[in-house]
């Protein structure tokens, strides 16, 4: 025993340096180091500790630790140190005192050489100005959220792959999907463009505009449709943006729902395209109805000025009967051009209603009505392989057709005997049953070149070319209006000069 | 050239009685060059409408204005806004439709240069 206390003053002056250094390093540290009893009677501390509460560690030694720190008599409720004073094991834990400081403590058991507790050491470190900052960054967070989220346009965050990274929730109104976290978020645009065909164009257009910003880093802004899977089409407007979050450059786009303004955009557009056609197609008729008026009016005169000549002065034209037939014939040249403009106007203008009637009558009374118009021209009209009754969907302008093409066949005809034989057939196209009606005439034939133009639709351009008047318009407007066809073909094919072969195809009604 | 048949029979009939001889008809531009290059005794006027299928008046009068020894053209259309452009073109006169039967007498006077 006499060695061993040697032994142990030999120890001594080490023991006391260790603890000397012990100490040293527990003062050196900025947490909070508290040894407690088990009831929290404060044993040692160290100088962060005392200087937290602005005291002196021979002041606070012998203190209760819930006193000190938090001005109670009672244990704080949630104290890590407690706890693992009662579980013996280390516990960690937030710990606010009423002062409004918070603490992060562990409190560590400590146990005696039988392993019994005994007590338990505190370490504390004050996290009140780290909370305040977490609070107001959630505070930010939230503020900007809220603006983000309440926001009417869609926003969204893409990386530079074009994953959506976020978006709020008019993003969802806009894609028309009501699962964001499920649908889009963390999709690529590649994906979510790809599930409407329609919406696949998108795909390359986006891809231009994430090269173009990382290539430029301009902002852009674009107009482009989405179409939605319930239906319909929604127009947006898109603004993209390079964005840099952190060390991270992103794509935010802020696209707005713009339908409303592109529908009005578009009606514009058609009603301006309406009232340029009406533009197009009144100055039409009105050149037409001047020159043709004017080739009537020039006929009547030149008639009428030579029937006077030869009155007055014998210049021995002998062919009064043929000059009044002239006027006959430009008058009623006169009555077809009003009517066939009125005809056209009444086509362009309002729906006319369809039904089913028999042809062959009605193109018997005109016929009839044509020889007697004619009747100073020998004109043979034969219908080849007549039907008994053939019924198509019609209205009151179907003798207009008929009329149009038989003068036609008359007028340009300088053959001393008109001949005109209308063939009846009948034919099956894309599954529909046609009646088709061939007016073949001897007359002067039209040119290879005129045979699609003497129907063209486009006002402006037959208007220099064509001296054909009205006619063939209208019948080609009416033809279509019954869901049929007209075409010309040589009478003799390759050889124009033979006489023309006018087809019609009609749907025939059972 | 006239592709309205009545007028021109009509024309035929007055230039009768002015005393001259119509040489060839056509119904448009192309037929009326084909023609005029198959006369072997070329007309020295030319009745020309404008608006005829195939081709016009005034691009066949630019074509026959062109040869060593053009023929006088008179155009007759009822086409009031060509006027102003068949007039440009040197060698041509324009009448326009309905015009009288002295009217295009006195044209024919006219540019044949006959008192």
């Amino acid at each position: 025993m006499k060695g061993d206390n040697a032994q142990n003053r030999g120890f001594e002056p080490i023991i006391k340096k260790y603890e000397k250094e012990k100490a040293l390093v527990l003062e050196s540290i900025s947490e909070l180091i508290v040894f407690q009893d088990k009831k929290q009677n404060i044993l040692w501390l160290n100088k962060a500790a005392a200087d937290s509460v602005e005291k002196t560690q021979e002041d606070l030694i012998g203190g209760i630790c819930y006193s000190v720190w938090h001005n109670s008599n009672k244990i704080c409720v949630n104290c890590p140190v407690e706890l693992s004073l009662k579980i013996g094991e280390p516990t960690s834990g937030e710990i606010t005192t009423p002062h409004g400081r918070t603490f992060f403590i562990k409190g560590f058991p400590v146990r005696d050489n039988e392993g019994e507790i005994i007590g338990a050491v505190e370490v504390a470190r004050e996290i009140t100005k780290l909370k305040q900052t977490e609070k107001n960054l959630i505070d930010s967070e939230e503020k900007y959220r809220n603006l983000f989220e309440s926001s009417p346009y869609s926003i969204g965050i893409f990386d530079l792959d074009g994953t959506l990274i976020d978006c709020n929730k008019a993003t969802a109104k806009l894609l028309s999907t009501h699962n964001l976290e499920n649908d889009i978020i963390e999709k690529n645009f590649r994906e979510f463009w790809g599930h409407h065909e329609k919406n696949k164009p998108l795909i390359p257009l986006f891809e231009g505009i994430l090269n173009k910003l990382k290539k430029d880093g301009e902002t852009l802004e674009f107009e482009f449709p989405i179409y939605r899977s319930a239906g319909g089409v929604l127009w947006a407007h898109a603004i993209a943006s390079l964005l840099k979050i952190g060390n991270e450059e992103r794509i935010r786009f802020i696209v707005q729902d713009i339908t409303e303004r592109k529908l009005a955009e578009q009606e514009l557009e058609t009603s301006e395209i309406k009232y340029r056609e009406a533009y197009n197609r009144i100055n039409f008729y009105k050149d037409i109805f001047s020159h043709d008026i004017n080739n009537i009016f020039q006929n009547i005169q030149t008639s009428v000025e030579l029937i006077d000549l030869n009155e007055e002065q014998s210049i021995g034209i002998k062919k009064d009967d043929e000059l009044l037939d002239i006027i006959r014939k430009q008058i009623k040249r006169g009555t077809n051009l009003v009517s066939n403009i009125r005809r056209l106007s009444e086509i362009e203008n309002k729906d006319l209603t369809l039904q089913k009637e028999e042809i062959i009558k009605v193109l018997k009374d005109v016929i009839d009505a044509l020889i007697k118009v004619f009747k100073n021209r020998e004109i043979n009209i034969q219908i080849y392989n007549e039907p008994k009754e053939v019924y198509v969907k019609v209205n009151e302008l179907l003798p207009d057709i008929f009329e149009n093409l038989l003068i036609n066949a008359v007028r340009h005809n300088q053959n001393s005997i008109i001949e005109i034989l209308i063939k009846f057939s009948r034919v099956v196209k894309d599954g529909v049953n046609f009646i088709k009606l061939e007016f073949i005439d001897n007359g002067i034939g039209i040119f290879p070149e005129m045979k699609e133009k003497i129907f063209q639709r486009d006002l402006v351009e037959r208007k220099d070319k064509i001296g054909l008047g009205l006619g063939l318009t209208l019948v080609k407007k009416i033809v279509g209006n019954y869901n049929g066809q007209i075409w010309v073909e040589d009478k003799v094919a390759g050889d124009h000069s033979k006489g023309s072969n006018f087809i019609i195809i009609l749907p025939e009604e059972v | 050239m006239e592709d309205d048949l009545s007028l021109q029979k009509l024309y035929e009939m007055m230039i009768f009685t002015f005393g001259f001889k119509v040489v060839g008809k056509a119904n448009n531009g192309k037929e009326a060059i084909e023609k005029f290059y198959a006369l072997t005794n070329k007309p020295d006027v030319i009745l020309m409408d404008h608006r005829m299928p195939v081709q016009n008046g005034i691009d066949t009068a630019l074509i026959l204005l062109k040869l060593k020894k053009p023929p006088k053209i008179i155009f007759t259309s009822a086409d009031i806004s060509i006027k102003n452009r068949a007039l440009a073109i040197n060698g041509l006169t324009f009448l326009e439709k309905p015009f009288t039967v002295k009217a295009l007498h006195d044209e024919i006077i006219k540019v044949l240069g006959i008192s």
